[in-house]
């Protein structure tokens, strides 16, 4: 059951109607079993694992909070040690005619892991993170058993999250909220949300698809534009699941922090990282960064630029065991680290334009190099990664000689007049939410619920969303 | 209260948005004379020789040349893509408002009985969705679209890639009042711009993949033989040149042609198989291992054409 279903729109209105007519006492009984009917949906063995593996961080972090300094030691280590072998088991291994092995994955829609559970990724960050809180003494053991399976099952963030600590989210459940402001501010966001899923990013993935996966002779321009389309569907891929998330979570009386802030008007690869994939980079900071650099201090500027590449090494890992993310994950490491190093001399250079100017030569130069290690994240092998990364810098071939043919009818998977009339209206929808983003979530994602904006989007849904072969979300994969 | 009024409110305009939608789709659709369904639909073509399949024969067999060795006037309705439940529909709706022709020539290869190979086309008779022999169809070949259809334009929207422009196309023929299509006889000449090369020759056929026979498809090219029968038209069943190197990547093949040439003999059918033509052994008289392109098509139709007058007709 994915969000963008009408199955998932009744299991959620279900949800809903049940939620105003129950008494609150069985808010959380509810919420419960509708997350276990939509995990179940998957597959059973998702929704076992995630009991289990629940109760079993639940009881350690009772086992470390009401243990001394010195015995607290062995259920936390013991803990984090759970998580991982879960992860590695569930997520690395792969069944295949020899019995089980390592799966060095890619980015594809073909999943071969030993069992696919849902939302494992995210969960375990989930778990590992209150351990680790625990374990500090920096937040409160008195969470019940009932309450942090809740949590943890929590259907709306379980799938890609956004992950949030325990506290963060039980901490909402007996607070007073307005009903009527939750469900109109929810229901907007997940009009956003299906818009941007079915309208913008399953519309430019197919694309995507032939342009990596099954044309291998392109040149440089179309390569770029292919890649450029890929950054796109993968942006409106994610953020509208996210969109979907924060608004159905919004309509059961829970807030979800965001995950996304613009992140493709970001002015630099460290600003980008501000914007995209909050939550996992707050996790990644929080978690991995500030204690190694705090380690490595004495290393000075070494240290923090070795922190910097090791957390991105982890990131790529937590992606997939695949030398595709862990390139990914370099590329952004160097980025960074290039950008530590040439700090002061930037801010000097800038001074000689005005910053408008710099903002936008930010933006442009930002978006091609997170573009281009998008190359690593989708290509399905290493060799396909290169290939694609030489078509476009080879300056020999980067123009089309016919545009019609190696151009337009790649890109388009087709030159005639249907094809060139899809890839035109996938791209103006593209581009003109992209330049209205900002203006819309401002107009639209207000207190006050927008009926002709809701209508406009929900028309436009119907005109030009995909409902034919269905794209799983992207991050699900994860 | 106010709220739910307003949220009735704007269900019912979105309901009645959507039917209006739905009835402009529907119409403009009909209009389209680009769309065969549409085209064959709303236009007296009444051809004595009517040729139907894939796209094999949509960008082979053109009737200008076949009636010129036949004397016979004929009509492509062949598609792309199409599946012989495609095949049946059209022929159908073609019956629906035409004269039964003398012949129907039927592309018939082991492509057609592998569900790998073209599929049924729903979208290609959103429009008739009301008339009952469609209704069965789609809903035994496209069970989820049939389930949201009933929901208003929903059986425009669920495959709105592949409506959209040709609601605009139909708008464009309703204005400027055409009434003639694009390829009147509905022959389409392959492109040129299209280039034989060995990826898309030796991937259409993985090393020792066996076709596999689906009797769903046998289903329909009884349906086809059934409506033949009622209507009295002589059906005849055909397969065109294939590259002969393509036969070693086919191990099956000739288990396939063999009860291909079973039904045709319980059915009383011809069943003409050019697939050794001498033009088959040249590799730049094809496209794809079945698709001739522009000359080898005409070479073949002129031959096909002679052989119906003097065998078949």
């Amino acid at each position: 059951m994915e969000f963008n279903t009408i199955s998932y729109l009744i299991l959620l209105f279900s949800i809903l109607v049940l939620k105003v007519l129950l008494p609150e006492k069985f808010k959380i009984p509810l919420l419960i079993f509708g997350s276990f009917v939509f995990i179940a949906s998957k597959n059973i063995e998702s929704l076992i694992v995630l009991i289990c593996l629940s109760t079993l961080n639940y009881f350690l972090a009772k086992n470390i909070a009401f243990s001394n300094s010195k015995k607290k030691v062995i259920p936390f280590y013991l803990g984090i040690l759970f998580n991982l072998s879960a992860l590695f088991l569930f997520k690395y291994f792969e069944q295949n005619t020899q019995g089980l092995s390592f799966s060095f994955t890619a980015i594809n829609f073909e999943s071969s892991s030993f069992i696919f559970l849902i939302g494992l990724s995210f969960y375990t960050l989930q778990n590992i993170a209150y351990l680790i809180e625990v374990y500090h003494n920096r937040t409160t053991n008195n969470i019940s058993w009932i309450n942090y399976i809740f949590y943890s099952s929590f259907f709306p963030k379980i799938v890609s999250g956004p992950i949030i600590l325990p506290q963060e989210f039980l901490t909402q459940i007996h607070k007073e909220r307005s009903l009527s402001s939750d469900i109109k501010t929810g229901a907007q966001r997940l009009i956003i949300g299906l818009f941007k899923k079915m309208v913008i990013a399953d519309r430019l993935a197919p694309y995507v698809h032939y342009n990596f996966d099954l044309s291998d002779t392109n040149n440089g321009l179309t390569a770029l534009v292919a890649l450029y389309f890929f950054t796109f569907q993968l942006y409106f891929d994610f953020s509208g699941y996210t969109d979907m998330a924060i608004g159905s979570a919004k309509m059961l009386g829970i807030d979800i922090k965001e995950n996304f802030q613009f992140p493709l008007r970001a002015a630099s690869v460290t600003d980008f990282w501000r914007r995209w994939h909050i939550s996992l980079t707050s996790w990644l900071t929080k978690y991995v960064f500030y204690p190694l650099s705090y380690h490595l201090r004495n290393l000075k500027i070494t240290g923090t630029l070795l922190a910097i590449t090791v957390t991105f090494i982890i990131s790529g890992l937590w992606h997939g065991l695949g030398f595709n993310f862990l390139l990914y994950a370099l590329c952004h490491a160097l980025y960074l680290c290039i950008e530590l190093i040439t700090k002061k001399s930037r801010a000097r250079f800038s001074n000689y334009f005005s910053s408008s100017l710099n903002k936008l030569i930010g933006i442009i130069i930002t978006f091609n190099l997170i573009s281009l290690s998008f190359i690593f994240f989708r290509a399905k092998s290493l060799d396909k990664s290169f290939s694609f990364l030489n078509s476009i810098f080879s300056f020999n071939n980067f123009l089309p000689s016919n545009w019609l043919n190696d151009f337009v009818s790649k890109l388009a998977i087709g030159g005639d007049l249907e094809s060139q009339f899809n890839l035109y209206i996938t791209l103006a929808l593209t581009i003109l939410f992209l330049i209205f983003e900002k203006k819309i979530v401002n107009a639209f994602l207000t207190e006050r619920f927008k009926w002709r904006y809701a209508m406009i989007f929900i028309l436009m849904i119907f005109l030009f969303g995909i409902f034919k072969s269905r794209e799983q979300f992207i991050y699900i994969q994860f | 209260m106010r709220l739910t009024k307003r949220f009735l409110f704007a269900i019912l305009f979105l309901l009645i948005s959507l039917k209006g939608l739905e009835l402009l789709y529907g119409f403009f659709l009909l209009e389209n004379r680009n769309i065969k369904s549409a085209y064959v639909s709303k236009e007296k073509i009444n051809a004595e020789v009517l040729i139907l399949g894939p796209c094999v024969p949509v960008w082979m067999i053109s009737p200008t040349i076949l009636d010129k060795h036949t004397g016979l006037k004929s009509f492509n309705l062949a598609q792309s893509h199409s599946d012989l439940a495609d095949n049946f529909l059209h022929l159908h709706l073609y019956l629906k408002n035409n004269l039964p022709p003398k012949y129907l020539l039927l592309y018939i290869s082991p492509e057609s009985f592998d569900i790998r190979y073209n599929e049924f086309n729903t979208y290609r008779f959103a429009s008739f969705l009301g008339d009952t022999v469609v209704n069965d169809i789609i809903k035994k070949q496209d069970p989820e679209y049939y389930k949201w259809s009933g929901f208003p334009f929903m059986a425009y929207a669920y495959y709105s890639n592949k409506i959209n422009f040709n609601v605009l196309q139909g708008v464009k023929h309703f204005a400027s009042g055409k009434n003639k299509a694009y390829f009147e006889d509905g022959f389409e000449p392959p492109f040129e711009i299209w280039k034989s090369d060995s990826q898309a020759f030796t991937e259409s056929y993985p090393k020792n993949q066996n076709f596999i026979w689906s009797s769903n498809r046998e289903g329909y090219l009884n349906k086809i033989i059934q409506i033949c029968k009622t209507f009295n038209i002589k059906l005849i069943l055909f397969e065109s040149p294939i590259y002969s190197q393509s036969a070693k990547f086919q191990p099956n093949r000739s288990v396939f042609i063999n009860r291909i040439k079973e039904i045709s003999n319980y059915n009383k059918i011809e069943y003409l198989n050019f697939d050794t033509m001498l033009i088959s052994n040249d590799k730049d008289n094809f496209k794809t291992t079945i698709n001739l392109n522009k000359k080898a098509s005409e070479e073949f139709t002129e031959t096909f054409g002679k052989y119906l007058k003097k065998h078949a007709f």
